[in-house]
């Protein structure tokens, strides 16, 4: 992609018209009217525009899936060369964000990840949770989050992430996990009976 | 939310939002993390067509292309260089291989092409070449097709496997090729030359193109001798053109590239003086020799009248070409 790398987000929205989309909109915004308008010799760069609408939040997303932080980074873009080099997966801009979604979830089972993880050459820094303004109190919450998280089942927390995370409706997460309506609806349910236990037991 | 213990209590759904949300606030993205899979995405699919290719190849080699070769009058395994088959048939007409309609039924007709498709701008040349029938496309100034002037073969067509892709691919035919584009490109200060030839799918549907490994130079009548054409390989003197990111192309033969609407089928290709004469051109008291033009032609995977185009050199020199690339339409090159 060398020579559309120096291609800005503000070049592909010159060379097509209508531009009624936010490219950084929140998670779930469509970026179909860039993407499905094939003005002819436009350039429309497919990979940036949906890194700009998507990456920051499936990193978040990858984040509260995975205990080890440092691999965050290593899912989220193995998920966007996966889905960015199965081409079909990129023409139907409704469905990219959902590939990515799934493709993050299931490399964030370990035993793919390992795999992946496997690959890298050198380890990278832990990135740094902990922002210079944060209070004791969110670190405290953090501490507890994580160990809650790190507890509950794997489709408990798959199930709790989506949900409420990525505000993915109930039949959108029994989609993406190929489960039913039903094992969302009681996964949900214990898992967030699970957090509240769990929270209850490190901070109350 | 009253006290501090119960504040961390996920009572309610909303809670577990703000606090899942809070949880990763922090996390932002790599700095590198665009650029990283910018670079990685060409090579994945690369890997993956590779690995497509072969599959598919192989079991259309076994299933549908043999008896197709007597039905579509292509050239079967083992058959000579369709460089040959060209070079006697003059530069008049060039053969069509392309099927007619009744005997490939799941070939749309192609669109005819519209002569209003917008020709290149790349320096050199561009020129519109639609009908598979039409007359050899020249470019700019060159001399008369010597009709036996073959001076040169394509390198490796051993591997002499199928140019007809299965029906069921969808091949592309000439027609649907429809605008073309080369360069010469421009020559440095060692007289070297970076050019192309690239035919964009203009059909409209997504079609495949299977390298046909044909280029040859045209005796233009100077006194200078051009080198055999070679398949570019890491490590040879063409420094300047991409290295192909395997060592050969798949086991079965040149790979097959899929062209989606707009996408190009690209074939570059370097000019190596002699390092005799390389030397020398920089030099403003250099060669005395005149400058000849040195022409080259490329066949298109689908058949049809060759592209050509033209460049002066002082020197004797080797021509190096890559595989068919594919030139996407936002104009992203793979190496395949």
């Amino acid at each position: 992609m060398g020579i559309v790398s120096r291609t800005s987000v503000a070049d592909v929205m010159v060379g097509v018209r209508p531009v009624r989309v936010a490219l950084f909109g929140v998670e779930g915004t469509s970026t179909t009217d860039i993407i499905e308008t094939p003005t002819v010799g436009a350039t429309v760069d497919q990979l940036t525009a949906t890194y700009q609408a998507h990456y920051r939040s499936l990193l978040r997303l990858a984040a509260l899936l995975l205990d080890d932080l440092s691999s965050c980074e290593d899912v989220v873009q193995e998920a966007f060369i996966r889905v960015h080099a199965a081409r079909g997966r990129v023409r139907d801009p409704e469905k990219t964000l959902a590939y990515l979604r799934q493709t993050v979830v299931n490399l964030s089972r370990s035993t793919l990840r390992r795999r992946i993880l496997g690959l890298r050459l050198l380890p990278k820094p832990m990135p740094d949770m902990a922002s210079a303004e944060e209070g004791a109190y969110d670190a405290l919450e953090r501490a507890e989050l994580k160990t809650a998280l790190k507890g509950l089942q794997r489709r408990q927390r798959e199930v709790l992430v989506l949900r409420y995370f990525a505000d993915m409706t109930e039949a959108q997460v029994a989609d993406l996990l190929g489960i039913s309506i039903g094992s969302v609806k009681a996964y949900g349910s214990r898992g967030l009976a699970a957090l509240r236990t769990r929270m209850e037991a490190t901070g109350g | 939310m009253a006290d501090a213990p119960h504040l961390r209590e996920p009572d309610g759904e909303d809670e577990v939002r703000a606090m899942l949300q809070r949880y990763v606030s922090a996390v932002e993205p790599a700095p590198d993390a665009l650029r990283h899979i910018r670079t990685q995405v060409p090579r994945r699919r690369a890997r993956r067509r590779q690995v497509g290719t072969g599959l598919v190849a192989g079991f259309l080699l076994l299933t549908v292309a043999a008896p197709r070769f007597t039905d579509l009058g292509l050239r079967p395994p083992g058959e000579p260089n369709p460089i040959a088959t060209f070079a006697q048939s003059g530069d008049s007409e060039s053969p069509s291989p392309r099927p007619s309609a009744s005997s490939s039924p799941s070939v749309s007709p192609s669109p005819t092409l519209s002569a209003s498709e917008p020709a290149s701008t790349e320096s050199g040349s561009a020129t519109e070449s639609g009908k598979a029938s039409g007359a050899p496309v020249r470019a700019g100034t060159t001399t008369a097709v010597a009709p036996a002037g073959t001076p040169t073969t394509a390198a490796p067509s051993t591997s002499a496997s199928s140019p007809s892709l299965p029906t069921a691919l969808s091949a592309c035919q000439r027609s649907d090729l429809g605008r073309t584009s080369t360069s010469s490109g421009q020559e440095d200060s060692r007289g070297r030359r970076v050019g192309w030839f690239t035919l964009y799918n203009t059909s409209g549907r997504v079609c495949t193109v299977t390298d046909s490994y044909s280029m040859r130079s045209v005796d233009g009548g100077g006194q200078q001798q051009v080198e055999i054409i070679y398949l570019h390989t890491a490590g040879d003197p063409a420094t300047e053109l991409p290295n192909p990111s395997t060592p050969s192309p798949s086991p079965v033969g040149p790979s097959t590239l899929k062209l989606d609407p707009q996408d190009g089928v690209r074939v570059e290709f370097e000019w190596v003086p002699t390092p005799s004469c390389q030397s020398a051109v920089g030099n403003p008291s250099g060669p005395t020799t005149p400058a000849s033009t040195v022409t080259l032609e490329y066949f298109p995977p689908t058949g049809g009248a060759p592209l050509q185009l033209s460049y002066p050199s002082r020197c004797a020199g080797t021509v190096y070409r890559t595989n068919a690339m594919e030139e996407e339409s936002n104009g992203t090159i793979e190496t395949p």
